[in-house]
């Protein structure tokens, strides 16, 4: 896929895009997880059970899936318990409030050998009614003596039969065979007093008991005080009336509950639960209707044939069920209950998978139904899925390349230090993901309020994914700039510590000459004194001192070698004598140098040379030709020629031969000027006798042109170190310059005298002014290059080389040549030292 | 008349060389390089001798070398070479004069002229006119008895001044004269401040008597100290 590079708009709408379709796959999949989750009512339908529905394991039909299994297993558990409280509370099938019960043998009745005799009996509804109004049964606190006195005063009012021999003589008509047994126990417990009976009360003595406020009599109508013998039986009575009374209100509490759902309002849970003791038989069913023959076996078939049931006959060990509650489930039931019966017991369950009856199971079925499985939502889901992994993909290849520029663009959080855009990174993305769990899951499983939850999810995901990507991008970008690993905060440290480890390393050298022989100085010096004190130190430091000393006059050596060949002294060379390590090879660097420039002198030097030899030898095959020209013009001239266009040519012919023949011999000059190619034979002579020959030697050609001398000499001689033959050339080119270039009829002023400078060197100071006939074109700088003339046009006489020699050879005779020029004035002032003789 | 041999490699510039010796009437013996000018002066009798100095075969300066061993005509150097060394070279090895090229034929034939009065007639022959009153260097005389000045035979006509002028520096030859003790000698009375008086008639006597006043060979200018006239 080519990605090319897209404008902000196009990335943020791609953005928007991702952040749009993994938000919309979260919801989807949020959609589908709480449609797949249903509510149901559990057996009493006092709360509800929810239950998980997976989209991938829901089978079609409710009467095969764990739900309705598990509300199966549940009603056989309600069963079993409703079965034995109907025992309890109901005679024949009917609940009977005046049923008796034996207090001892009910509070009893969860131990293994059901407790048989019986003790004190109270009516049933007496015992709930004494539950419903007070549970537990209210309490006094009696004294033992008291409670001992009170019980004789029972049995004194019910006609206490006296003591014989020490027994106590019962008398009471309680229950058909009681009246023995009574005796025997209390015979026996008589016995057992015997000689210790005094010592047994008096520990018994100042002990309270408690006593229940008698709202109900037991069912003869006495006291229980009157059906006991002693305190201590008393006692446990009265626990056995409490427990009894709070058991019973519980169980009637759950019988009603019961009653109502299995029996009394429609439903599609049948049971029936057959009991057989013997020849005694019980049978508990709300099936009775159903049934058109009875009988276990009848029920047993009856049962089958319904849509789902179970069968299941502890004793035979037979379990039979078209469900899938396994065996050992039921028997945990069982075991829970088994005291209430007895071995030969039949259960049959079945249910009604129709649901034609408006019960707990139809409107489970009805969720289970309308749980979604979804597909659509699982679609879609997978759909953005798909969606966002593209668009993410895209967006990972995008990073980093804007549009219209190079490379890789960073971001400014790109450039925080990795570890730091990390943390943020991971804090803020997972402080968002458990924000969206924690306030998502909060919503769903507290309030349930769907579209709460669904706002709260689609806010969290676009937050957590927005944020997911602006870190994840960042990464990328730092990755493909490759500054992810250069921009650790450790490495940077990293690379300082290197860096600065590098830079000692590299100066190892100096850091080692110079700073391993200090302190070696100075840990010397340090013994030194501590040993032998100041003079020993003293004594060391004088190589030091020495070595100082030396090294400085090195230095010195090197700087004097380095001001000559500044000073253009090439040929100068450092002795190397004595020079050691650093100190030599900066001096023969030093004498490299030198070498190097006077090489490029000579080089140049020999350059020019050839230069002017070459433009002299090329002056010399010019002049060859140059001769015969002038000569054989010379000799047309000599001939009779009458016509006087062929004279006007020759004269053109003439002067320009002439012309060639004076630019060959200045060229030749110039070059051998230039090149300094040429012998100077300097003396002293007199300037001011020079000015009067020149002056002398010009004074007709400047009659010629009517120009007027106005020469302003010093009278005494201004001498000047000079070779008088080149003066004279300058002052020639100078004075013909003048006669060339002069406006006819003008005057020419000539001044000589003598300056002095502020450096107190005097010198010897001329200047030749005149008025310029044409004006000049140019400037007076280029007036002394060579070839250049006032006049652009070259129509004048001349080479165009005069004034380039003249200020040449001034200069090299250690004059100044200046030109001025200031409108039409030209001046040219020449400077030499002045000697003094 | 006298016969005169050109030497030159360039045959344009011996004709014309030969044009104007022939008008002056002379007869001119032409060669091309020195070998044929040495074969030349074996055969003929010739008295002056033309010679350029770059030649094939033999160069002018080993010619001359070799004809001096036999010869004392004047020999004239004629070279495109116009360095002060070459002048002096060739000077030194036997040339009697040296003119560079490109040259004025004028200047030329009137050299020609003077070395040959002075090989026949000043240098060979020679006078006896030894008079106290008659000075000379090289081809110029002054008869100061007559008043008369001849260079190279040749009478040159000079205002009083100019001969002053010359017989002063004549008189003392080889002494440098600067132009306030020439003025002081001819005018006598002192000369107050510069003045270019003499230089002009130094100049006037120079166009009379040489035959290149700016190469003069008798009246020298010694720029910024004076005028002299050396010994010959």
């Amino acid at each position: 896929m080519k990605i090319s590079k897209y404008g902000k708009s196009v990335r943020f709408a791609v953005a928007a895009a991702e952040v749009m379709l993994a938000t919309f796959c979260v919801v989807c999949i949020g959609i589908v997880s709480c449609n797949a989750v249903i509510s149901v009512p559990n057996r009493t339908n006092t709360m509800h059970v929810n239950y998980y529905i997976s989209p991938f394991s829901k089978t079609a039909a409710f009467e095969d899936s764990d739900v309705f299994n598990d509300m199966v297993y549940d009603s056989m558990n309600d069963i079993v318990r409703y079965c034995v409280i109907r025992g309890q509370l109901e005679t024949d099938g009917k609940f009977d409030e005046d049923k008796e019960i034996d207090i001892e043998q009910f509070a009893r009745h969860f131990e293994e050998v059901p407790v048989t005799e019986t003790s004190i009996c109270y009516r049933l509804g007496d015992l709930i009614q004494w539950g419903q109004s007070e549970s537990p049964v209210t309490l006094k606190e009696y004294s033992y003596e008291e409670v001992e006195q009170m019980i004789a005063q029972a049995h004194e009012d019910e006609g206490f039969v006296g003591e014989a021999d020490g027994r106590i003589i019962w008398s009471y008509t309680d229950l058909e065979t009681g009246a023995i047994l009574e005796e025997e126990i209390t015979v026996q417990e008589t016995e057992k007093s015997g000689d210790a009976a005094a010592a047994y009360e008096a520990a018994e003595e100042g002990r309270f008991v408690s006593l229940p406020v008698e709202r109900y009599l037991p069912v003869d109508g006495k006291s229980i005080l009157a059906h006991v013998g002693s305190v201590e039986e008393l006692e446990e009575m009265v626990f056995y009336l409490g427990e009894t009374v709070h058991m019973l209100q519980d169980n009637y509490k759950s019988y009603r509950k019961y009653r109502d759902y299995f029996d009394k309002s429609e439903t599609n849970f049948y049971y029936y639960v057959f009991k057989e003791d013997g020849a005694d038989t019980e049978v508990y069913t709300n099936a009775q209707e159903l049934m058109s023959v009875k009988g276990k076996e009848a029920a047993q078939l009856q049962f089958a044939s319904m849509g789902r049931y179970l069968s299941f006959q502890p004793a035979d060990f037979t379990y039979e069920t078209n469900t899938s509650i396994r065996e050992e489930q039921v028997r945990n039931i069982w075991n829970g209950y088994r005291y209430a019966y007895p071995d030969d017991t039949s259960i049959y369950i079945g249910i009604d998978t129709a649901f034609s009856k408006a019960d707990m199971f139809q409107s489970a079925e009805e969720s289970y139904r309308m749980a979604a499985p979804g597909y659509l939502f699982i679609l879609l889901s997978i759909f953005c899925g798909i969606g966002t992994l593209v668009l993410f993909g895209i967006m990972t290849r995008m990073a980093g390349k804007k549009q219209g520029t190079e490379g890789i663009t960073l971001l400014w959080f790109d450039r925080w230090h990795t570890e730091i855009a990390g943390t943020a990174a991971i804090g803020i993305t997972g402080a968002l993901f458990c924000m969206t769990g924690v306030v998502v899951s909060e919503l769903y499983w507290g309030s349930g309020d769907r579209e709460r939850m669904l706002v709260a999810l689609i806010l969290g995901t676009a937050l957590t994914v927005s944020s997911f990507l602006f870190f994840w991008l960042s990464l990328v970008r730092r990755i493909k700039s490759g500054t992810f690993w250069k921009n650790f905060l450790i490495y940077r440290i990293f690379l300082k510590c290197k860096h600065m480890i590098l830079a000692i390393y590299d100066d190892s050298r100096i850091v080692v000459r110079v700073w391993v022989p200090y302190l070696l100085f100075v840990g010397a010096n340090a013994v030194l004194i501590g040993a032998g004190g100041v003079y020993l130190a003293f004594f060391l430091d004088i190589p030091v001192g020495i070595f100082l000393y030396r090294s400085n006059k090195i230095r010195k050596r090197i700087l004097e070698g380095i001001g000559n060949i500044r000073d253009g002294n090439l040929d100068y060379q450092i002795n190397t004598e004595r020079m050691h390590g650093d100190n030599r090879i900066l001096a023969e660097a030093v004498n490299g140098i030198g070498n190097g420039i006077r090489q490029a002198v000579e080089t140049s030097v020999k350059d020019e040379r050839m230069k002017a030899d070459l433009i002299t030898n090329v002056s010399h095959d010019i002049k060859t030709p140059l001769t015969s020209i002038i000569n054989y013009v010379d000799l047309i001239k000599r001939e009779p020629v009458e016509n006087e266009k062929i004279k006007r040519y020759l004269e053109v012919l003439d002067s320009k031969s002439q012309r060639l023949k004076q630019l060959t011999e200045d060229l030749v000059e110039v070059s051998k000027i230039s090149s300094g190619n040429i012998v100077l034979q300097c003396e002293n002579l007199n300037l001011v006798e020079l000015m009067n020959q020149t002056i002398g030697e010009f004074s007709e050609r400047f009659e010629e042109k009517g120009l007027q001398v106005i020469a302003s000499m010093e009278e005494r001689p201004l001498l000047i170190y000079a070779d008088s033959r080149r003066i004279w050339r300058v002052m020639e080119n100078l004075f013909n310059n003048v006669c060339k270039y002069a406006m006819e009829h003008t005057r020419v002023y000539v001044e000589l005298k003598a300056l002095q400078e502020e450096k107190g060197s005097d010198r010897v100071w001329l200047s030749v002014k005149n008025i310029s006939e044409q004006p000049l074109r140019i400037g007076v700088e280029d007036l002394t290059e060579r070839f250049i003339r006032g006049d652009v046009a070259r129509s004048t006489e001349g080479s165009g080389l005069g004034l380039s020699i003249a200020k040449n050879l001034t200069e090299l005779q250690k004059g100044r040549f200046e030109i001025i020029s200031d409108g039409d004035l030209f001046k040219v002032v020449i400077t030499f030292p002045l000697v003094v003789s | 008349m006298a016969n005169i041999l050109v030497c030159d490699d360039d045959r344009a510039i011996v004709d014309a060389i030969e044009i104007y010796l022939v008008q002056e009437g002379y007869q001119v013996y032409k060669a091309y390089d020195g070998v044929e000018a040495i074969r030349i002066l074996d055969g003929e009798e010739i008295h002056l001798l033309i010679m350029d100095v770059m030649m094939p075969r033999l160069d002018g300066i080993h010619a001359v070398l070799q004809i001096r061993e036999k010869y004392s005509i004047p020999i004239i150097m004629l070279s495109a070479k116009s360095e002060d060394a070459d002048k002096i070279l060739g000077l030194n090895i036997g040339a009697d004069d040296y003119v560079t090229k490109p040259f004025n034929p004028l200047e030329l034939t009137a050299r020609v002229k003077s070395q040959l009065r002075r090989y026949t007639k000043l240098g060979s022959i020679g006078t006896g006119e030894d008079a106290e009153q008659v000075y000379r260097s090289g081809g110029l005389v002054m008869n100061d008895a007559t008043k008369e000045v001849t260079v190279d035979d040749e009478p040159v006509k000079l205002t009083p001044i100019e001969y002053n002028i010359l017989l002063l520096l004549v008189k003392n030859q080889g002494k440098v004269f600067s132009i306030s003790q020439i003025y002081e000698n001819i005018w006598n009375e002192e000369a107050i401040g510069a003045d270019n008086t003499v230089a002009v008639h130094i100049r006037h006597i120079r166009e009379k008597i040489e035959i290149n006043p700016k190469e003069p060979r008798y009246l020298k200018v010694v720029w910024g100290v004076g005028y002299k006239v050396d010994k010959q």
